[in-house]
């Protein structure tokens, strides 16, 4: 069944597409991601926080390198080390 | 909400000289300068413009939407061009998927998000889905990052996006906007101490902070500045007015600026997220600034 768009944009769609899993029964879910292109961070670690607290076992299939990619990152922190530069930027009144 | 409002005469405060002002600044001001002749004179004229950016097109549609009352009187602008373009992106758009037009016209976000993703789409395909700005991968991104954070953390009333192709001057420019609580005022509801509204939109954009306790929140508009800004990433140009401050930053140091608001001038009641990306050819490598 088609659920998800090929580019997953928003928190609340993550949010959405688990929500849909309640309609099935069974207690592996399998999502095939062959279709999806892009998916942003917020997405990618929405998607990461509710896998982890679903009582269901979430298989993803055929994850482009791309996908793959945004979910590995949101399971960790990552540091900020750049825009220095704007933290160096002098405030101005007007 | 309307900051200034009820404040009777507004003085013009002292500003950048016409030579250093750059040109997402000289934009917003050009919205400050029209709003506060509606304040004062309940006219809105825009009898004098030679050409309108979303920057000063977006708050003022903003504006006038927030007003209690009428406005006594219109002069749209004498040039024919640019009031024929303030009614095109004005307009209702029957079909978003018109690719071979240069612009998006101003779409009103609704709290129902499936329309949000059609915007994105419509968005990613207004150039060439991203081919020319660096892949659709790091668009896309853009794109849905900032309209996200809308839908997070603005708790709007009115909120809207827009973009117009410049195939001449060679850039895409995309503007967000919402009416929402301000970067600065989210921060603090979530009980952060925040001295200034500049120093909060510092804080979100340098630091990642949020106003969602979650440690891997907060990287939506960091990434994204960095992404769009820096000469391995879009080598763009970003401006971010919210409340009582504003920071621009850009490869050039004449981008880059943080401004405090003393006076109601150039407060905004919302926010206001401009981007400014040049075409290129390079495919920008998303994961170099996700960490």
């Amino acid at each position: 069944m088609e659920i998800l768009s090929p580019n997953l944009a928003l928190r609340s769609n993550a949010c959405e597409l688990f929500r849909s899993f309640e309609r099935y029964s069974g207690k592996e879910i399998i999502i095939d991601f062959s279709e999806i292109r892009t998916m942003t961070r917020s997405f990618a670690h929405e998607y990461y926080q509710r896998k982890n607290r679903s009582s269901r076992t979430i298989v993803e299939r055929n994850l482009p390198e791309n996908i793959r990619k945004m979910l590995l990152v949101v399971r960790s922190t990552s540091k900020r080390n750049a825009l220095s530069e704007i933290d160096a930027t002098p405030v101005v009144t007007l | 909400m309307m900051c200034g409002c009820n404040v009777g005469l507004i003085s013009k405060p002292a500003h950048f000289t016409n030579r250093m002002i750059p040109d997402l600044w000289s934009s917003y001001k050009k919205f400050c300068d029209i709003r506060d002749e509606t304040l004062r004179e309940d006219i809105l004229d825009m009898s004098g413009l030679s050409w309108i950016h979303l920057m000063t097109l977006q708050p003022l549609v903003g504006h006038i939407m927030s007003r209690d009352d009428d406005l006594k009187a219109y002069r749209p602008p004498r040039n024919e061009q640019v009031a024929s373009y303030i009614r095109l992106m004005l307009s209702k758009p029957r079909d978003l998927s018109s690719p071979e037009k240069t612009y998006v016209p101003n779409f009103l976000l609704t709290r129902n998000q499936s329309d949000a993703n059609r915007v994105i789409s419509r968005l990613c395909e207004l150039q060439d889905n991203g081919r020319s700005l660096g892949g659709r991968n790091v668009f896309m991104y853009l794109l849905g990052e900032l309209i996200d954070n809308i839908y997070e953390h603005s708790s709007f009333v009115n909120a809207m996006v827009a973009a117009q192709r410049y195939d001449k001057a060679g850039f895409v420019e995309v503007s967000f906007y919402d009416d929402g609580i301000t970067i600065a005022r989210s921060l603090r509801d979530a009980g952060h101490v925040m001295p200034t509204d500049c120093e909060a939109i510092r804080m979100a954009v340098v630091h990642g902070l949020s106003s969602k306790k979650d440690v891997e929140r907060g990287y939506g508009l960091y990434t994204n500045m960095n992404l769009c800004t820096s000469m391995s990433g879009l080598a763009g140009k970003v401006l971010i007015v919210s409340g009582k401050g504003a920071i621009g930053h850009g490869p050039e140091m004449s981008d880059r600026y943080v401004f405090n608001f003393n006076n109601n001038y150039y407060w905004l009641s919302g926010t206001l997220v401009s981007i400014r990306i040049p075409f290129t050819s390079k495919e920008v490598d998303l994961y170099d600034f996700t960490g």
